[in-house]
C-alpha cells in the first residue's frame, strides 16, 4: 500500500513535470510577444528589446525552462522596476503587469477555488446521491419519473445561464450576497458568503450524480445480497439505504473521481458570474492581459490538482471496496 | 501405446506475476489413443479445465511437451498451429457464452466449415445440423432463438465442421438441466462412435465421466493423482483423494440400501495453487498422511492399467 | 406425525403477470423432517420457495392459497410482522453465497446484523453470538474471521458463513435453495452434512431445493417432485426414488449417470421443458412422455391429472398402475436392476 503510493507519487510528479514543460512550451511558441504585452502600445523597439532581455526572452528554450524549473524547486530573483525581487520557493514566476510573484496571487486565489469546488462537491454527492437512491427505490413510480425528468432537465441547461439566473436573482435576495470570507476568519460567514455559488454549481453537477446514482442503485437492489438481506428480516429502510446504497457508491466515486475537471472548469465560471477572486477570475485576467507566468502557474496548479485528486480517489476505492488491494 | 493420437508431457502452466504465480499445471503427462475417451476429473482449481485449454492451444504452455500425432506443438506460432486447428476442437460449458449472439448459426457454423477448406458450405451447415439432431430449416436463427440445450448442439455442429480427430470438452453438460443432460450424453457418445473421434472430457461429474469415458485421470491442485481404466478408478481407487471424491458424490444407491454408505469426509478446502503444500500436495486433507509426505512427493507408480501418486496406495 | 406441520403450503400460486410460476402447490413439513423439493430450471421450485418467506415483490407478483409457519398465515401478512418472522422463526440459504452475502461489509457485520434485527442486544453481544454461531458451523478461529470480508473465504467456508447467518435467531424453519449447487463434491458432502446435523440437533423443519436427485436421496425425508410449475409426484424419499409412480421422475432417474456402475446407454427424456408462457394443455408433462398411447383417448392432453394417491404417497398420472409398468419397463435399463428395488 505504501509502496504503492510512493509508485503513484512519483509519477504524479513526473505528470506534473511534463505538463509543465508542454505549457511552457506552447506559451514559448505562441504568436504573442510578452515583452510587448508588458511595455503596451506605443513602445519603441528599443525598449522592447530591452525588456526582453531583462526577462530573459533571448535566451533559448531550454534555459528559460531550467531557470523557471529552478525557481520552482529552490526560488529565483526577480528584476522589476530596477528593484530585485526574491522570489522563494516554489517560484512559479512574476508577473509584471500586477508586479506580483505569482504564487502569492495563486496563494490567495486557491482558497476561493477550493472552497467553491469542495463545498459544490459535497452539496452535488449528497443531492446527487440521495435523489438517485430515492428514485431507485420507486422506480418506474410518478416520484421516480419526476426526479429523472428535473435531472434530465436540468442536466441539458447550460451551466452559465443557471448561474447567471442564481446571481441575478437568488445571491443577495433569498441567499446571502455571494462573497469570500477566509473561513479562519469567520466559518459561518465563510459558508453563507458562499452558499449561492456552492448551490448553484452543486445542484446542477447533482443532476449527472442523480442519474448515475439511480442506475447504481437499481442494479445494487437485483442482486442477490439484497434478497438475503430482506430475507434476514431487515427494514425495508435499512435494506435499500445501508445494503443498497453501499454498494451504490462506488461507481458514483468513479464518476466523481473523472468529474474533478469537469467542477474546476465549473467553479472558474461560478467565480466569473458570482464576481469572487478565485483561480479562475485570475486566470481570465491574465489570459486577456496575456500575462504569461499567471496561465503557467495556473496550469500547474490545475494538474497538480488533478493528479491529486485521482490519487485520492484510487486510494478511496481500497476504502469503499474491501476487495480492491492496490499493488 | 499402437495408435497414440495425443501425448502431454510434464506440462505445466504458471499465470500471474512471480510472487503470487497461481500453479494452475504443475507437470501433468497423460496419453490418449485414437478414438479413445479420456476424463479429467478434480475439484475446481485442480487444473483441468486449464490442460483442456493448453491441448487445444488456447493458451501456451509454461514448459512441456504437446505431442499431437508425432509433433510437438506447445511451442508452434500461430500460423504454424492452423492444420491442427481443425484437427483438435473445443466445446465448451456454456452455450450462452461461446457463440456470438450476432451470428445465425448457419454462419457460426459455415465459418468453421470455411475455415476447413470446404466449397459447399452451405450444404454442410445443414448436414451438420442435422447430424447434430436440429432442423436443418433453422440455420439462419440466432443462438438466442434455441434452447440451452439444443445451443449446445450448435456448439457441437461447429466443433465438427472442421472433421476433427480429437474434441477436447469442458463440461458440456454441466450448465443443462438433467435432462438435457443425458440427451447431450448420448448425442456426443454417438458422434464420437461414428467419426472415430478421441475426446478429453473434462468434468467434475463423476457419474457422467464413468458413462462416457474409457480412461480416466484425476487431477488434485495441479497434478495428477492417479490415472486408470474407467472399471478400475471406480472400483479399485488407489489414491485416497479418489476415493474420498467417489466417497462423497451424493448416490441414490443411499435408497436401495436404507443405511449411508461408509463415508470418508474430507475437511478443509482445497488449498491455494499459488502455496501448494511441500511433497504430496494432498497431505493436508489426507487421513493417511505422515512425515515421509510432507517431504517427499509421491510418484506415479503401478501397472499401465492403473497409476497411483500416493505413498500409502 | 400427529402434530400439525410446522409448515404448511396449501393450493399455492405463484404468478408474475399472466405467467404462473406455481400452481395449486401443497406440502406440509412437520419438526425435525427434511423435505427435498426437486425440479428442473423453470419448475417453479425457487419461486415456490421465496413465496414461503414472502419475498416477493408483492408489487408484480400475485400470490393465492395459504402458507402456515408455526401456524401464522404468511399470504397477505402485513408487511411488519413478515420482517420480524423473516430471518427469525424461518430462515433461508441461498445457492450462490458469493453472491448472497454482501461484498462491502464484513461476516461478523452481517451475521450480528441478522441477530439485532430480532434481538435488543448490544453490538458488543452480537458479536460474541456471530462468533459463536460461526464456530458452530464448523469455521476455524471464529472469533478472528468475525473481521474478514466475504472474498476472504473460500466457497465451502462462504457457504457455512450463509448458514451461521441463517441459523443466528434458531430458525424452526430452514429453507436451503440449492444450497450445494455452486460448491465441488467433497465441500458439498461437507454442506450436506452440517445441514443434517443442524436438524437433528435444533429439530427444525428444513426444505431443500435441488435439482439434484443423489442430494435428495442423500439428505431428504420426503421428496416432492415439480414440473411447470406443479407437484407431479410426492412421498417418502425411499418410496419415490424407490418406485417411483409418474414417468417424469422415471425419466429422471434414467437421465442420471450415477457413479457406482456404468450403464450402457442413458434414455433421456426427449424435447424440452415447456414455456411457462404457453404450457402445454392437459397434463404439462404428456408432450415428452412416453406413455399417453397407453392411456387411451386424448386423456393426457386434454385432462390435467388430479394429485391422487394414498396418504403421503401422491402423484399425478393418468396411467393406471404405474408401478407394475416401472417394474416391468423402467426398473430393466436402470442398470442391474437391485438398485432401486425397495
Amino acid at each position: 500500500m505504501l509502496l504503492y503510493v510512493l509508485r503513484r507519487l512519483a509519477s504524479a510528479v513526473s505528470v506534473v513535470v511534463a505538463t509543465m514543460f508542454a505549457g511552457f512550451g506552447l506559451f514559448f511558441l505562441a504568436p504573442t510577444d510578452a515583452a510587448g504585452a508588458i511595455c503596451g502600445n506605443n513602445c519603441s523597439a528599443e525598449r522592447i528589446a530591452h525588456i526582453r532581455a531583462s526577462l530573459g526572452l533571448d535566451e533559448p528554450f531550454l534555459s528559460q525552462f531550467g531557470a523557471y524549473l529552478t525557481g520552482v524547486l529552490v526560488g529565483r530573483t526577480y528584476e522589476a522596476g530596477g528593484v530585485v525581487v526574491e522570489c522563494s520557493a516554489p517560484c512559479l514566476g512574476f508577473s509584471y503587469q500586477l508586479n506580483q510573484p505569482v504564487t502569492a496571487l495563486i496563494a490567495d486565489a486557491l482558497p476561493v477555488t477550493v472552497s467553491i469546488v469542495a463545498g459544490a462537491a459535497t452539496v452535488s454527492l449528497t443531492v446527487g446521491v440521495l435523489t438517485g437512491a430515492f428514485a431507485a427505490r420507486r422506480r418506474g413510480r410518478v416520484a421516480d419519473r419526476v426526479a429523472v425528468a428535473a435531472a434530465l432537465g436540468l442536466g441539458s441547461v447550460p451551466f452559465f445561464v443557471v448561474a447567471l439566473i442564481s446571481a441575478l436573482y437568488l445571491a443577495g435576495t433569498v441567499l446571502p450576497r455571494a462573497e469570500h470570507i477566509p473561513i479562519s476568519e469567520d466559518p459561518l460567514g465563510w459558508a453563507a458568503g458562499l452558499l449561492a455559488p456552492w448551490l448553484t454549481l452543486g445542484v446542477v453537477s447533482a443532476a449527472a450524480y442523480t442519474r448515475h446514482a439511480r442506475a447504481a442503485m437499481i442494479e445494487s437492489l437485483g442482486e442477490d445480497y439484497i434478497r438475503t438481506a430482506r430475507a434476514k428480516g431487515l427494514s425495508e429502510r435499512r435494506v435499500v439505504y445501508r445494503h443498497g446504497l453501499r454498494a451504490a457508491i462506488t461507481p458514483v466515486a468513479t464518476l466523481f473521481g473523472m468529474d474533478v475537471a469537469f467542477q474546476l472548469t465549473g467553479a472558474l465560471f461560478t467565480e466569473a458570474i458570482f464576481g469572487l477572486p478565485g483561480l479562475g477570475v485570475l486566470t481570465l485576467r491574465a489570459f486577456a492581459v496575456f500575462d504569461l507566468p499567471v496561465l503557467m502557474g495556473a496550469v500547474l496548479v490545475g494538474a497538480t490538482i488533478l493528479v491529486v485528486m485521482n490519487l485520492v480517489v484510487d486510494i478511496a476505492y481500497t476504502v469503499l471496496d474491501p476487495r480492491v488491494r492496490l499493488t | 501405446m499402437s495408435d497414440e493420437l495425443l501425448r502431454v508431457e510434464d506440462v505445466v502452466k504458471h499465470f500471474g506475476p512471480r510472487r503470487e504465480r497461481v500453479r494452475a499445471v504443475d507437470g501433468v503427462s497423460l496419453e490418449l489413443a485414437e478414438g479413445q475417451t479420456l476424463g479429467l476429473v478434480g475439484e475446481s482449481g485442480c487444473g483441468k479445465s486449464t490442460l483442456g485449454r493448453l491441448v487445444t492451444r488456447l493458451l501456451a504452455p509454461t514448459s512441456g511437451r504437446i505431442h499431437y500425432r508425432g509433433t510437438d506443438i506447445a511451442r508452434l506460432t500461430e500460423r504454424r498451429l492452423r492444420p491442427f486447428r481443425s484437427d483438435i476442437q473445443m466445446v465448451f460449458q456454456d452455450p450462452y457464452l461461446s457463440l456470438n449472439p450476432r451470428h445465425t448459426v448457419g454462419a457460426i457454423i459455415g465459418a468453421a466449415v470455411a475455415r476447413s477448406g470446404e466449397r459447399e458450405t452451405r450444404t454442410r451447415v445443414r448436414e451438420l445440423l442435422e447430424v447434430v439432431g436440429l432442423d436443418a430449416d433453422h440455420v439462419d436463427r440466432y443462438p438466442h432463438e434455441f434452447s440451452g440445450g439444443q445451443r449446445q448442439r450448435v456448439g457441437i455442429a461447429r466443433a465438427l465442421a472442421t472433421r476433427p480427430r480429437l474434441i477436447v470438452a469442458d463440461e458440456p453438460v454441466s450448465a443443462l438441466d438433467v435432462s438435457i443432460q443425458a440427451q447431450i450424453m448420448n448425442l456426443l457418445q454417438d458422434l464420437r462412435r461414428e467419426f472415430g473421434i478421441a475426446v478429453l472430457f473434462v468434468a467434475h461429474d463423476l457419474g457422467v465421466v464413468r458413462y462416457f469415458c474409457d480412461r480416466v485421470t484425476v487431477m488434485y491442485l495441479g497434478k495428477v493423482v492417479e490415472t486408470g481404466t474407467a472399471q478400475e478408478i471406480y472400483t479399485r481407487p488407489r489414491h485416497p483423494y479418489t476415493q474420498a471424491l467417489l466417497s462423497a458424490a451424493p448416490d441414490l444407491s443411499v435408497v436401495r440400501t436404507g443405511t449411508p454408505r461408509p463415508r470418508i469426509r474430507l475437511t478443509g478446502d482445497v488449498p491455494s495453487p499459488v502455496d501448494p503444500p511441500s511433497g504430496c500436495r494432498f497431505r493436508t486433507r489426507c487421513w493417511k498422511a505422515d512425515d515421509l509426505c510432507a517431504v517427499e512427493e509421491p510418484a506415479l507408480t503401478g501397472t499401465d492399467e492403473h497409476v497411483a501418486a500416493c505413498h500409502h496406495a | 406425525m400427529t402434530t400439525t406441520p410446522y409448515l404448511a403450503v396449501r393450493d399455492l400460486t405463484v404468478a408474475f403477470g399472466d405467467v404462473r410460476a406455481v400452481s395449486d402447490l401443497s406440502y406440509a413439513v412437520p419438526l425435525g423432517r427434511t423435505l427435498a423439493i426437486v425440479g428442473e430450471s423453470g419448475s417453479g421450485k425457487s419461486a415456490a420457495a421465496l413465496a414461503v418467506m414472502g419475498l416477493h415483490d408483492p408489487a408484480t407478483t400475485r400470490i393465492t392459497g395459504s402458507v402456515t409457519v408455526g401456524g401464522a398465515e404468511v399470504v397477505g401478512m402485513a408487511p411488519a410482522e413478515l420482517r420480524a418472522l423473516r430471518g427469525s422463526r424461518a430462515a433461508m440459504v441461498f445457492q450462490d453465497p458469493q453472491s448472497a452475502l454482501h461484498p462491502y461489509f464484513t461476516v461478523g457485520a452481517q451475521i450480528a446484523e441478522a441477530y439485532r434485527a430480532h434481538n435488543a442486544v448490544s453490538r458488543r453481544a452480537a458479536r460474541a453470538h456471530a462468533a459463536d454461531v460461526l464456530g458452530r458451523v464448523g469455521i476455524p478461529a471464529a472469533r478472528r474471521r468475525l473481521d474478514d470480508y466475504p472474498h476472504q473465504f473460500s466457497g465451502g467456508m462462504r457457504q457455512r458463513v450463509m448458514i451461521a447467518m441463517a441459523l443466528v435467531n434458531d430458525p424452526k424453519l430452514l429453507i436451503a435453495d440449492e444450497p450445494t449447487t455452486a460448491l465441488d463434491v467433497t465441500v458439498q458432502a461437507q454442506i450436506l452434512d452440517l445441514i443434517a446435523d443442524l436438524r437433528r440437533e435444533f429439530g427444525s423443519a428444513v426444505v431443500v431445493i435441488t435439482h439434484d436427485l443423489g442430494v435428495v436421496a442423500e439428505i431428504a425425508d420426503d421428496v416432492l417432485v415439480m414440473y411447470a410449475g406443479r407437484c407431479v409426484e410426492r412421498g417418502p424419499t425411499r418410496t419415490v426414488l424407490g418406485a417411483p409412480a409418474h414417468p417424469y421422475t422415471w425419466g429422471l432417474l434414467e437421465s442420471i449417470p450415477v457413479v457406482a456402475e456404468k450403464p450402457a446407454r442413458l434414455r433421456p427424456i426427449p424435447g424440452s421443458p415447456p414455456n411457462p408462457r404457453t404450457p402445454p394443455t392437459g397434463c404439462a408433462f404428456h408432450p415428452r412422455c412416453r406413455y399417453p398411447e397407453r392411456v387411451g383417448d386424448t386423456a393426457c392432453r386434454d385432462r390435467m391429472p388430479e394429485l391422487t394417491g394414498d396418504g403421503d404417497r401422491l402423484s399425478r398420472c393418468h396411467l393406471p398402475r404405474p408401478d407394475q409398468v416401472f417394474r416391468a419397463e423402467v426398473l430393466p435399463l436402470l442398470g442391474t436392476g437391485d438398485q432401486h428395488v425397495r
